[in-house]
């Protein structure tokens, strides 16, 4: 049975959402297992949102906001690097892949590193297989 | 032993003393009447001072004891602070929750303190610790984070009090976290094994200093309403957690708590001491305070660290 | 009385297994498999067995497309090794739980649940003696044992424990005097439980909020407690979920708050004195009972020193 990855990304609404957008008007195809949520900066996604994600069931997360010095609200994106790499390196300790959480600079032009990045990711996860520790079963 | 009782009185005779014109009241320590556990209190009269005690038995964090009482008087309160205590004192000043001029700290030098569920029956005589009829060193019956304290001299001060001698072989080197050995599954059961254990009655939240937000974000049990919030807002209010209890949701939890201390934590162990089903709550913080040290490369600035704007290394 | 040569509990744990109960026996910190315990040791759990009758979490029902009644949970299950105070607090839930509106899942719980208690050891914070227990008392229990030595004495209390013991082998019927058997303990907590009337005219007192001081308002002392029993109601899930019943605590900011946002117990000192009138007042005055056995775990792992008989102590000054 093929697995098919679900991946959550939040894109800014600044930059990374446009540079999706860019994408799908450019015609270039990328992997269907994306869901992208808009926000406005990616400043705001809380780590708790992150978790809530894999709580749900989600296997891959990305958070994608400007590049350093672009964002729109000047810092936003600093404090979501901060915070991300906080949160990576606490779910590394407890022995949660880490690498099913990513951070991606994509600027409002860059249309296909975007859709790059996002088949990178779908085949990373893809290989890493389902996500079943954070995953809600039921009770 | 006359020495520091002889330290004890000198104390309690400065806070008299300081009771006097200097502080409206002082935040100590008094023995527990059937126990041997030192709890929290407020003296507000010289007369009071008798029941101070200073032992290696105190329970209970005084800073935050302080940010409590913090708005009752306009004078000043006074504090008796050990190493861990004003570290935490000194981050809410850095957070502007306590004014410094609104403070008193009397530091004291520490030795650790002796965690009394490790034994039956302990008794204190003359400076040496007794379970049933047999001597026990105090250092083995320490709390892990005593065992492991990174510096036990106060940092921030009005006056300092040397009463307890530190310990050889507590070591101030070891600042690892201990990494569980292995692979991701073998630390994920561990996490767990131990996150069963979890009963979700957030001792480890209402005793910690740092955790003062009137509106947790995992827990909607603490939230700031009055009569005049709207019935939308309230209604719109986020809820990750419900009172699930699952290993999964107890780790949501955890994890959750730990990343907002991140840079702020005091490491007094107040987290790991409350808690009643003995989960080792400090690694997580521990690995915290690391990672801000070694990645981030942050030390005790002016600034706290989740306001910092710093580029972190590429490559993470 | 019966008295068996050897280790009881293994036989009687072999042969509840046979008849497809589930055993659980005590830990240190409260009760696990029979098949994943090492050792059984003395003394009492940090959790008592209400979670076994009242659980942490539980779910009602589940909604989807429809709304689906979760079953009745019916699975036998056999506590090896309870404390008296434990066992009296479950007769304290049934009048709770079972008299006026019936729980329908307390009960079945309860009524599939076999309670093999055992003498206890008690530390430094109990005071059952107060309330009438002792470390030998049999309230609650279905069966009794008295270990001593290399041989355990059984009691059978209940018609239902008796049908249990009567087809194990190697019960021998003895008519040991209990006088001879039963170990005096001195208890160095007491506490007065004729307080009613004190309490009545202490509830404006401005000890309440002297006494208050060091309580965090964490949930450690109602969690831990074998007598309480309030509870939550929450959902989860939005199109399809589940609606679950959870612990709560009476000393969390939140428990009294109103949809208004009015909150009549906002103030720590008022979650605390009710917690006393709670189980020593008001539940003598609907139920005739006194709400406490004396188990002592509230005063040895509350984070704060919050000591229960200090206070009735000072309530009776």
């Amino acid at each position: 049975m093929d697995f098919e990855p679900k991946i959550l990304v939040f894109a800014c609404n600044w930059c990374s959402y446009a540079g999706a957008d860019l994408a799908g008007t450019s015609r270039l195809q990328y992997a269907p297992n994306v869901r992208i949520v808009r926000v406005m900066c990616s400043g705001m996604v809380n780590p708790a949102l992150i978790l809530h994600a894999f709580r749900m069931g989600f296997d891959g997360v990305v958070v994608a906001g400007c590049h350093p010095g672009d964002c729109h609200y000047n810092v936003g994106n600093y404090y979501a690097k901060k915070r991300i790499v906080l949160l990576r390196e606490l779910l590394e300790f407890v022995g949660f892949e880490s690498e099913r959480l990513k951070l991606l600079w994509a600027s409002a032009s860059e249309g296909k590193k975007f859709a790059e990045e996002m088949n990178e990711f779908t085949e990373k996860i893809r290989e890493l297989g389902p996500q079943e520790k954070f995953r809600r079963c039921q009770k | 032993m006359k020495k520091e009782e002889s330290k004890i009185s000198k104390i309690k005779d400065r806070v008299a003393k300081l009771l006097e014109k200097d502080v409206s009241v002082f935040i100590a320590y008094e023995r527990m009447p059937f126990e041997l556990k030192d709890r929290l209190t407020i003296i507000s009269s010289p007369k009071e001072v008798d029941k101070i005690s200073v032992s290696p038995f105190m329970v209970g964090s005084p800073a935050r004891m302080l940010l409590e009482i913090g708005g009752i008087d306009d004078g000043k309160i006074g504090i008796i602070a050990r190493a861990c205590d004003t570290r935490a004192i000194k981050q809410l000043i850095k957070e502007g929750k306590i004014k410094r001029e609104r403070v008193y700290i009397m530091g004291i030098t520490c030795g650790g303190m002796v965690n009394t569920r490790k034994l039956r029956s302990p008794r204190f005589e003359n400076g040496r610790l007794y379970d049933h009829d047999r001597e026990v060193h105090m250092k083995d019956v320490l709390y892990d984070t005593c065992s492991r304290c990174e510096d036990p001299l106060p940092v921030l001060y009005d006056e300092v009090f040397d009463v307890f001698d530190v310990f050889e072989g507590v070591s101030k080197a070891d600042e690892s976290t201990e990494e569980i050995e292995g692979d991701r599954e073998k630390r994920w059961s561990y996490w767990m094994g131990e996150m069963e254990k979890c009963i979700r009655c957030y001792a480890c939240r209402s005793a910690c200093p740092m955790c003062y937000c009137t509106e947790c974000l995992v827990d909607p049990i603490n939230l700031a309403v009055s009569p005049f919030t709207s019935a939308e807002e309230k209604a719109s209010y986020p809820r990750f957690l419900g009172k699930t209890i699952s290993a999964e949701d107890n780790l949501f939890y955890h994890i959750i708590r730990v990343l907002h201390h991140a840079g702020r934590c005091a490491d007094c162990g107040e987290c790991e001491r409350a808690c009643p089903m003995d989960i080792p709550i400090r690694e997580l913080e521990r690995k915290m305070r690391e990672v801000v040290r070694d990645v981030f490369g942050y030390d005790d600035d002016e600034i706290p660290f989740l306001a910092k704007l710093d580029m972190i290394p590429e490559g993470r | 009385m019966f008295v068996y040569e050897g280790e009881f509990i293994k036989t009687l744990a072999e042969k509840l297994i046979s008849e497809d109960y589930r055993v659980y026996v005590p830990d240190s910190r409260s009760f696990i498999e029979y098949e994943k315990a090492k050792d059984i040791p003395k003394g009492k759990t940090r959790k008592s067995i209400k979670e076994f009758l009242l659980p942490q979490n539980e779910v009602l029902i589940r909604y989807g497309k429809w709304i689906e009644e979760v079953p009745l949970d019916r699975e036998k299950r056999a506590l090896i090794g309870v404390n008296p105070c434990d066992a009296k607090a479950v007769t304290l839930l049934d009048k709770i739980y079972l008299e006026g509106l019936m729980d329908p899942y307390y009960q079945t719980r309860r009524e599939n649940t076999l309670i093999v208690s055992r003498n206890c050891e008690p530390n430094n914070y109990c005071f059952c003696e107060s309330f009438g227990l002792t470390p030998f008392s049999t309230e609650g229990s279905d069966i009794f044992l008295i270990e001593k030595g290399e041989r355990t004495y059984i009691i059978p209390v209940t018609s239902r424990g008796e049908k249990i013991l009567s087809s194990i082998d190697g019960l021998m019927n003895t008519d040991v005097d209990e006088s001879s058997i039963i170990v005096q303990h001195n208890f160095s907590r007491k506490v007065n439980p004729d307080i009613q009337d004190e309490l009545r005219k202490k509830f404006d007192d401005e000890m309440w909020k002297r006494i208050s001081l060091n309580c965090i308002s964490c949930g450690t002392c109602t969690f831990l407690c074998p007598t309480c029993f309030c509870f939550d109601m929450l959902d989860e899930g939005e199109k399809e979920g589940f609606r679950y019943r959870a612990w709560d605590s009476c000393q969390f900011p939140l428990y009294t708050l109103e949809s208004s946002s009015h909150n009549p117990r906002r103030e720590k000192w008022q979650r605390l004195r009710n917690r006393f009138y709670d189980k020593f007042l008001y539940t003598v005055e609907s139920k005739g009972e006194i709400f406490c056995v004396g188990c002592g775990r509230c005063i040895e792992f509350c984070p704060g020193g919050i000591d229960i008989t200090e206070i009735l102590a000072e309530v009776e000054k």
